[in-house]
């Protein structure tokens, strides 16, 4: 039965004349140019995805904006430190170069070890004489 | 029968779709990061333009007007701001331009002198003279008087009906008024916009990031349905009529005489050298200016600030002269119901019929009823205490205070 079916398979083979024989190497180079754009694609994403900025990081832009803010209002330059659940808020006052008239406010804004960013403010000192 | 095997066409096929999928996310990827990095220019331009407007805020004593100070703010190369300090009338104008990498923001912001806690409330210069207070008259706050200080007096079938003389402290006044700022008239219209002949706009909006314009006509202007917003002056030789339904903002009038009309509602700064008149439920938005500067060589006029009845003025109003003439002294005139939150500065007299929420500083009183002339006399008139915390007035006097801004400028 087996070898009546192959001979019909051989047959119509025959039948046709001309056989082009390169689909396992086709194949292979498919696969391979496949595999390889895989790989490229998910190394590019990988990237993409680690340097994209989590959203605790707009929080916390949020945050700090919302302290300097408050702090403005309050007149309450003190350093100061912000915790938070993914990222702390460091708030460091001092005089502008010395300058009792000015003060300068840096926030510093770290996530664990990982320093996100830090920003600098001056505020005039309507206290000062 | 003819058997294609096309695979390396679907590999292709899929690898051109992959392509430009990984090409689209690098794309994407770099204009995020682009964007992200333009954001955080633009955030740290903000800040420190921001941060230059309070530089020039806490160092303003030591800035000369329109001339900029360069510097670097926080050392970090890329922190470089231009600070000015102008004049916009009886205010203070800090502007900050910060630039990093090609880019800039500015910021501008109009300034003056916060009210202290220790400011008089009343300052009546000592002539040696005590000031007589009848009917509801209540004066409140630190309060600097002659020496004689104060007593009862019975005006117009009224008695005084207070408990007390002043609510709050009471000393000694001196024989002068506190001196104003050195050249502070001179300075008032000290701007260098672009000078052009006022052609009866009635619409005009001028940025303070822009030039300014000052317009000059040389005869009577009469101010009716126009929108006058920003950095522009109109200065006119002889007056200026400001009619109920125009709308000032911001804006600087100059004349002999002005004059609003009754029902007028805007913010601006009116600077006169004869009369200044505020008809009946005028009401001048915080911060608005009226000043009255009486040239060098005093003429023969009773040059006055009126402020009509139900009127408001949230802001500064000051009589000034160069030469007094102590035949007509300069005069600030408050009628009944009207009212000024902010500071009263006169050189000459004033008639106190309403209220001022916050200082007032004069050489004398006089009250002028339907019978007779007094000096140094109220009626019913009050002094308040009761400013809003951060009250910014002009910069009148001498100060090593830091200015305190009072509004952003567009």
């Amino acid at each position: 039965m087996a070898r009546l079916r192959g001979s019909r398979h051989i047959g119509s083979f025959e039948s046709s004349k001309r056989l082009r024989a390169f689909t396992l190497f086709e194949s292979v180079v498919a696969i391979s140019i496949i595999t390889i754009l895989l790989v490229v694609a998910s190394m590019i994403y990988g990237n993409i995805m680690s340097s994209e900025k989590p959203l605790s990081y707009y929080q916390a832009q949020e945050e700090v904006n919302k302290i300097f803010n408050e702090t403005k209002a309050e007149g309450a330059f003190f350093t100061k430190n912000f915790s938070f659940e993914t990222f702390d808020i460091q708030q460091d006052v001092e005089f502008y170069k010395g300058n009792t008239k000015l003060y300068e406010i840096t926030y510093t804004v770290t996530s664990g070890t990982k320093e996100w960013w830090i920003q600098k403010h001056l505020i005039a000192n309507t206290q000062d004489v | 029968m003819r058997l294609k095997s096309s695979s390396i066409y679907y590999a292709l096929f899929m690898s051109l779709i992959i392509s430009l999928f990984l090409g689209g996310m690098i794309l994407f990827s770099s204009v995020s990061k682009q964007f992200s990095s333009q954001l955080a220019l633009e955030d740290r331009l903000i800040q420190n333009a921001q941060s230059g407007v309070q530089y020039g805020l806490a160092n303003a004593n030591e800035m000369n007007f329109n001339s900029p100070v360069e510097l670097d703010l926080f050392s970090e190369q890329i922190d470089s701001v231009s600070i000015t300090k102008t004049k916009w009338g009886a205010y203070a104008v800090i502007s900050s331009e910060a630039h990093a990498k090609k880019k800039s923001y500015s910021k501008t912001a109009l300034a003056g002198q916060i009210n202290e806690a220790n400011d008089p409330n009343l300052y009546v210069v000592d002539y040696g003279r005590p000031i007589s207070l009848s009917g509801e008259t209540r004066i409140e706050g630190k309060c600097l008087a002659p020496e004689s200080g104060f007593k009862r007096a019975y005006i117009e079938g009224k008695n005084y009906q207070g408990d007390m003389m002043v609510y709050g402290s009471l000393s000694s006044s001196e024989k002068s008024l506190p001196s104003v700022t050195e050249n502070f008239s001179d300075d008032l219209l000290n701007f260098s916009g672009l000078i052009e002949k006022w052609d009866n706009q009635d619409s005009i909006d001028i940025s303070f990031a822009e030039q300014g314009k000052h317009f000059i006509d040389d005869n009577f202007v009469s101010l009716r349905n126009v929108y006058l917003k920003g950095q522009m002056v109109l200065e006119v030789k002889d007056s200026i009529f400001v009619s109920k339904d125009s709308q000032l903002d911001q804006v600087i009038l100059k004349s002999k005489v002005i004059y609003i009309e009754s029902g007028f509602v805007g913010s601006a700064q009116f600077f006169a050298s004869e009369r200044i008149v505020l008809e009946d439920e005028v009401v001048l938005k915080y911060p608005s200016v009226l000043g009255l500067m009486e040239g060098e060589t005093p003429i023969e006029k009773q040059n006055k600030i009126e402020i009509g009845k139900r009127s408001r003025v949230l802001g500064t109003v000051f009589a000034l002269s160069d030469n007094p003439n102590f035949r007509l002294p300069i005069q600030i005139d408050i009628s009944k119901e009207s009212q000024i939150v902010g500071l009263v500065y006169c050189q000459g007299k004033t008639q106190l019929k309403g209220t001022v929420n916050g200082s007032l500083y004069t050489q004398k009183f006089y009250l002028e009823t339907a019978s007779s002339k007094y000096e140094n006399h109220l009626l019913d008139a009050q002094i308040l205490d009761d400013l809003p915390e951060n009250f910014v007035y002009a910069s009148l006097f001498q100060s090593t205070n830091p200015l305190t801004q009072l509004q952003w400028l567009d």
